[in-house]
């Protein structure tokens, strides 16, 4: 009966707390993260439909601006292609897949703080920032996956990885590097997030910035200060690294800003200074509450 | 031996005080109720607690370790149950315990293991496998309860358990509180459910402003405010007769009403009785109906302590016979 299970010494005891030490507290951050990890899988597992969702957004904008507004950009007399647009503009998709990615984590980590779920989490004796470690671990799983769908997309519509294995593993690592530090981001935005209606107007904040950046037009033709916004957009330094890295147009941007002219090197630079806040920042927000 | 034990907390919230300077102890073993209105304070004193916030100052104690020194033991003692912390509806029942099961580190299997035995305890193995999405609210908060028994705590901390639950629900969560707090769990709840508090309580701190403005059974928080007496006289004439009679029994002017035909005064618990006050009217010629004893419910005592006024009320037996007099018959 109820009584006797609950009451049976069968119940687990709390395990003793003497305190650990620092190797075991790291493998303790990597368990509990493991826990974490799992829980993301299971759900995608219950609604695999949400794995696609962070490929969508990117697969519709790839068919309007490749067929749309594609023709446009080519009728300019420009003397782009429009093959060498759609070249072009894959690797802008990349960046904004990864982008949306945050924003879905943003999203996420919001929905969890709101429910109580953090809460409980916080409530209980593992390391608190084991969710952390494993939610962005999902966010990474989830954009590999998304980009492999994404690239896939790419192929289809004639993009193609030119210059070889060692440079397409570098941009894709770039990419990947780059999810990994805005997972942060919007994790913590996520978790600092008190409401609803502040996370529904932040969502389209993010979800605007690959459209403030070279991602899909050229920032040349911009007005003055539109341009040094989109020039110094980190989205910017990495869609330019990934044309480099691909062989796609657009790989250099002559007369661009500092990150323009050493794009792979502000890319890196961008995803780093970004973990070096979001992450400190994520943590403390895991360990203080409101 | 306190299991829970709160010192002169404080917290504010940008200007407004959640806390200001709220005091109490909860014995081991005990079932203890904060009881107050919406924003009196009570879920910002349970997330300092479960150690969720940090106090501005003051000092808690929980299972012997200082909340906010050795949040990570705290953590280890209690479990944190109710409308703040919840389960995550896009996972099953069963996921949702094996993942608390985890990070209280009882390894995959063992975290299996406890999750099937509770399922199986709590008569939840029907629904164990479904998305919890799917279960009903008293469902939900049933499992939300059974999570905090994953590894049984020292203190179950319940915020507002069964708000929102319909009445079937409400019972089921009360009986299995019930069960939990026989086998010794030390519980400290929070609620604004007057009949919750009444059902569950050994004791109750009616929180009001940040602050305990009065706490102990829920008999001696009714004792505060006293007993009234009625009589409903037969001749309508006797009226006065039977409140100077009355007037010897307590302190207050009594109160009449004419269109009832009945007269009563407050008393002090414990001091006057039926037969007494019967007698007495007899004595002096007053033919009555009938007479009652009339202890005030929870809800009077709640709405006495926690009125407009954020001062509890110096003089209850006064005020108390003041308002009888204006409502009328309760």
């Amino acid at each position: 009966m109820p009584e006797s299970i609950v009451a049976a010494s069968a119940a687990p005891s709390a395990p003793s707390f003497e305190p650990p030490g620092a190797a075991a507290r790291v493998s303790r951050v990597f368990s509990d993260g493991w826990a974490v990890l799992l829980r993301d899988l299971s759900r995608l597992r219950h609604a695999p439909a949400l794995a696609f969702l962070g490929v969508a957004a990117p697969a519709g904008f790839l068919l309007i601006f490749a067929y749309l507004f594609g023709g446009a950009v080519s009728l300019t007399g420009s003397g782009v292609s429009r093959q060498a647009y759609r070249e072009y503009l894959v690797p802008g998709i990349f960046a904004t897949t990864v982008i949306n990615g945050m924003v879905t984590t943003a999203g996420t980590a919001a929905e969890d703080s709101l429910r109580g779920i953090t809460d409980r989490i916080r409530s209980l004796p593992a390391a608190r920032s084991a969710l952390l470690f494993g939610r962005t671990g999902t966010d990474l799983l989830l954009a590999v996956f998304s980009l492999a769908v994404m690239a896939g997309c790419g192929y289809a519509v004639g993009w193609r990885a030119d210059r070889g294995a060692a440079q397409t593993l570098s941009a894709f690592g770039l990419l990947l590097l780059f999810s990994y530090a805005v997972g942060w981001a919007g994790t913590w935005m996520g978790l600092a997030v008190g409401s609803r209606e502040a996370m529904q107007l932040l969502g389209p904040v993010l979800f605007g910035l690959p459209f403030y950046s070279a991602a899909f037009v050229p920032t040349a033709g911009m007005p003055t200060v539109l341009r040094a916004i989109a020039e110094w957009n980190p989205v910017s330094a990495l869609v330019v690294a990934c044309r480099r890295d691909f062989g796609d147009p657009g790989g250099t941007v002559p007369g661009g800003a500092w990150p323009l002219q050493h794009p792979t090197l502000a890319a890196v630079g961008y995803a780093l200074i970004i973990l070096l806040i979001a992450v400190p920042a994520a943590v403390r927000r895991m360990y203080r509450g409101r | 031996m306190h299991a829970v034990l709160i010192e002169d907390l404080r917290k504010n919230y940008g200007k407004t005080a959640a806390l200001a300077g709220l005091d109490l102890a909860v014995p081991a073993g005990s079932v203890c109720g904060l009881l107050g209105p919406n924003g009196a304070g009570k879920t910002t004193a349970v997330r300092i607690v479960a150690t969720l916030a940090r106090p501005d100052s003051g000092r808690v104690v929980v299972a012997g370790w200082d909340a906010a020194r050795r949040a990570a033991r705290v953590r280890e003692r209690i479990s944190l149950a109710g409308q703040h912390a919840a389960v995550d509806e896009n996972l099953t029942g069963r996921e949702n315990l094996i993942l608390v099961g985890r990070l209280r580190h009882l390894g995959g299997r063992g975290a299996k293991a406890r999750a099937d035995e509770l399922l199986t305890a709590y008569g939840l193995d029907g629904a164990a496998d479904r998305l919890v999405k799917g279960y009903s609210g008293g469902m939900q908060r049933r499992l939300d309860l059974v999570a905090s028994l994953v590894v049984p705590p020292a203190v179950l901390l319940l915020d507002e358990p069964t708000t929102g639950l319909d009445p079937r629900s409400r019972a089921q969560i009360w009986e299995q509180v019930g069960r939990m707090a026989a086998q010794g769990t030390t519980v400290l709840l929070t609620t604004q459910y007057l009949d919750e508090a009444d059902r569950l309580c050994d004791r109750i701190a009616v929180v009001d402003h940040g602050r305990a403005v009065a706490d102990g059974t829920a008999r001696e928080l009714k004792d505060r405010i006293g007993a009234r007496i009625t009589v409903t006289v037969v001749d309508v004439a006797s009226l006065g007769a039977a409140a100077r009679v009355l007037a010897t029994f307590g302190a207050g002017e009594p109160f009449t009403d004419a269109e009832r035909r009945s007269a009563g005064i407050a008393v002090e618990a414990g001091g006057a009785t039926v037969p007494g006050v019967v007698r007495a009217l007899d004595a002096a010629g007053v033919a009555i109906e009938d007479a009652a004893l009339q202890r005030p419910t929870l809800d009077e005592v709640f709405l006495r302590l926690t009125g407009s006024d954020p001062e509890p009320p110096r003089d209850v037996e006064a005020e108390y016979a003041a308002g009888a007099a204006g409502e009328g018959e309760s």
